[in-house]
């Protein structure tokens, strides 16, 4: 009688335990990701650097992750300049497969990638956070491989588009200097984006480096 | 021109502050005015030790008797403990008395055989050798030669004749003899030989006996109706170094709990997948653990139902048949866990060689001449085929250390298929654990309670003979002799109470056990 008195005593105790639990007993550790290539004139030569680095990181994404991969053309927001789309599998081998895939789309694209008049940054990354919303995964993040000089054309002027980042992390990466005789100028340039990227409810972050990269996806 | 600072300028504290800067104990700053807040506390703490001194020595008498009780119950249930241990130990010494009984004809009957064949041997010898009559047959050869002396013949000669007459018939007497001297020269060591094994198999089962005798004085001291006997038979024996033993070694399983875990942990992933988390346990390091419970549940079964431990009490009640099913049961599970870990070995090293290949393949890719996604995909899927999932040249460089890899796999295998097994022996120490973790507890509350207890009646009874000292009166003494009488009184009440239940649940134990044992003794011995 005692010991089924301890055992109901327990079994509640493993009960109540549970309940507090449930709430958060199951949760997912994916992540979405999406990469956005600068397909303008002045950074098409660096595509396949890019690319190498792009590569890199997807080599670092765990099985279930999402990967999505879009370019910045001269006029960004459009479901043409999505390259592609596609959730790992949830068991490393396949994951391990449908990377090397990917590694394959992505050395195609860099091989073939076709140089554009204008740049469009505000219009690809508004099409990249549209995609990240449609995923149910928390943590959200855009790479961005761009030299971040946005030239709009006068028929896709995105400059007065309201941005919704909130939630999302965008991290600008291989940023090339263009005009090495004024650093100013490039500072003040991403200093603007930051400021676009926050204002917009985004978290901004600056990758010097491929590893620096691989480092920050693979800590989410 | 050099330039003095003043320190305290420097600092910007004043000189007036340097006793706040001092220190202070709880606000109230060292010197005088805490040495008047230390005495003022100190009044009022012996002020209230003195107003409750009544409430305190109750609580003191009423901790020690809980105090007692409970280390009564404690010792109370090491000697039942300990009955049942001497219990097992006999029917054990009993059984193997009882085996060894069984076997003495078969052991003895030979010998004895032998024994009796000697001393046929022997018997037939002696009575052939006692029929030799020495007198009579030298008087026959005496005789023939004295008839040659009566031929004429000289006294040396029939000297000569008569002694080589009487060695003559002394050696035929002796060849006729030679048979039996010799069997009496076998057989004397082959008596002393069969002599020596029939004692060795009295001693063995006379220290057998022995044991049981032992076995069933000391049961009979732990269930003795003295609750001293019974007492000094529980103390006879250390609840400590059993613990300690035992949890040394359940550490060193814990040990090899955690390298099974970080084997099978990762491979775990190409089973349940990646990506969810429990309770904020990734889902592949959840199935590790679930896996690792399930392998010490399956260990703790096994070795309950093979009797090594008596974990379970269900197994105590249950049939031999039953408890046979159950342990094959165990033994196929633990079997089908043992090729489950092995299996995962070989999928872990599958998994970091895929996970190094892609790296490799991801960093390497853009620096090979051009090929399309489909034909990645394919190097990436003829390197998996291949066994190593590294894609043309990259497969080359993991083929280096092949012969590595392997034994490296090999010897995850083999740890792989060891582990499940070491973790069900796990299941020994745990008993003792369990069982003597309760023992300990329970004595070390018991100790606190009576230390507590003297502490708080040592207090009240200061405090009431310092206010004795301060206000002593004859009727006050009395009232308070007569009160401390009342409670004096009380607590003996108390504690016999104790004693009593101490002892109707220790009677109700052994009523338990004996009938328990009844059932034991009844069961057919396997």
């Amino acid at each position: 009688m005692k010991l089924l008195k301890r055992m109901t005593g327990l079994g509640g105790l493993i009960c109540a335990t549970l309940l507090a639990a449930s709430c958060d007993l199951v949760t997912s550790t994916n992540q979405s990701v999406f990469i956005l290539f600068d397909a303008s004139g002045t950074y098409a030569k660096s595509a396949p650097a890019a690319a190498r680095s792009a590569s890199l990181l997807v080599s670092k994404l765990q099985p279930g992750d999402w990967i999505g991969a879009g370019q910045i053309s001269s006029c960004s927001f459009s479901e043409k300049e999505i390259l592609l789309q596609e959730q790992l599998p949830e068991t490393p081998s396949r994951a391990d497969a449908a990377k090397r895939e990917i590694f394959g789309k992505l050395k195609t694209y860099s091989e073939q990638i076709k140089p554009t008049k204008f740049t469009d940054i505000r219009g690809a990354l508004a099409q990249a956070a549209f995609e990240l919303r449609q995923r149910p995964e928390a943590s959200r993040s855009i790479i961005v491989f761009s030299d971040m000089i946005e030239d709009l054309a006068k028929d896709c002027n995105t400059s007065g588009v309201s941005l919704d980042l909130s939630g999302i992390t965008v991290v600008a990466s291989n940023v090339i200097k263009s005009s090495p005789a004024d650093p100013d100028k490039y500072f003040a340039m991403l200093d603007d984006w930051e400021k676009v990227v926050t204002d917009a409810g985004g978290k901004w972050v600056l990758v010097a480096s491929p590893d620096q990269l691989t480092t920050l996806v693979a800590q989410r | 021109m050099e330039q003095t600072i003043d320190p305290m300028m420097e600092t910007g504290v004043s000189t007036t502050d340097v006793s706040g800067a001092a220190g202070s104990f709880l606000g109230i700053p060292y010197g005088w005015p805490l040495a008047v807040a230390v005495v003022l506390a100190i009044v009022v703490l012996l002020g209230l030790l003195w107003a409750l001194r009544g409430s305190i020595h109750n609580m003191g008498v009423w901790l020690l008797g809980r105090g007692n009780g409970l280390r009564n119950t404690a010792d109370e249930r090491i000697a039942a403990f300990r009955a049942e241990e001497y219990q097992d130990r006999m029917i054990v010494l009993a059984n193997r008395v009882r085996t060894q009984a069984e076997k003495l004809p078969s052991e003895t009957g030979p010998i004895i055989a032998k024994l009796d064949k000697s001393a046929t041997t022997l018997s037939l010898s002696a009575e052939k050798i006692s029929e030799i009559n020495v007198d009579e047959l030298a008087e026959r050869k005496l005789r023939v030669a004295l008839d040659g002396i009566e031929e004429g013949r000289g006294a040396s000669k029939v000297e000569r004749n008569t002694t080589s007459a009487l060695a003559r018939a002394m050696k035929e007497q002796l060849s006729s003899v030679r048979p039996q001297l010799i069997a009496l020269k076998a057989e004397a060591p082959r008596v002393q030989q069969n002599a020596e094994r029939l004692s060795k198999v009295c001693t063995n089962f006379n220290a057998n006996a022995d044991r049981v005798t032992d076995t069933f004085r000391q049961f009979e001291e732990a269930v003795s109706p003295d609750q001293k006997t019974r007492l000094e038979a529980a103390s006879r024996q250390s609840i400590l170094m059993p613990w300690v033993i035992a949890l040394f070694i359940t550490m060193i399983a814990l040990s090899g709990v955690f390298l099974n875990f970080f084997l099978i942990q990762r491979p775990m992933a190409e089973i349940v997948g990646e990506g969810s988390r429990i309770a904020g346990i990734g889902l592949p390091t959840f199935a590790a653990m679930i896996v690792i419970f399930l392998e010490f549940v399956a260990g703790v079964v096994l070795m309950d139902a093979a009797g090594f431990t008596k974990l379970i009490p269900t197994f105590g009640g249950m049939s031999d048949g039953s408890r046979k099913i159950m342990f094959w049961v165990a033994f196929a599970f633990l079997a089908a866990f043992s090729f489950l870990e092995a299996s995962l070995a070989i999928v872990r090293e599958q998994i970091m060689e895929n996970d190094m290949a892609t790296s490799r393949l991801a960093a390497d890719l853009f620096l090979q001449p051009s090929v399309d996604a489909a034909g990645v995909a394919a190097a990436g899927a003829d390197a998996a085929a291949a066994g190593s999932a590294v894609p043309a040249d990259a497969a080359v460089e993991t083929a280096e250390p092949g012969n590595g890899v392997n034994l490296i796999t090999m010897a995850q295998i083999i740890l792989a298929v060891l582990i499940p097994w070491m973790l069900a022996t796990a299941a020994l120490p745990l008993e003792t654990i369990v069982r003597n973790s309760v023992f300990l507890w329970h004595i070390f509350w018991a100790n606190v309670l009576i230390v507590m207890g003297s502490v708080f009646k040592a207090i009240g009874e200061t405090m009431e003979h310092g206010f004795r000292s301060i206000h002593a009166s004859p009727e006050r003494d009395f009232e308070d002799r007569k009160a401390a009488r009342a409670a004096a009184d009380e607590v003996r009440r108390e504690e016999k109470e104790s004693r009593a239940d101490s002892r109707r649940s220790a009677k109700e134990e052994r009523k338990a056990q004996k009938a328990e044992r009844e059932l034991e003794m009844a069961r057919p011995i396997p």
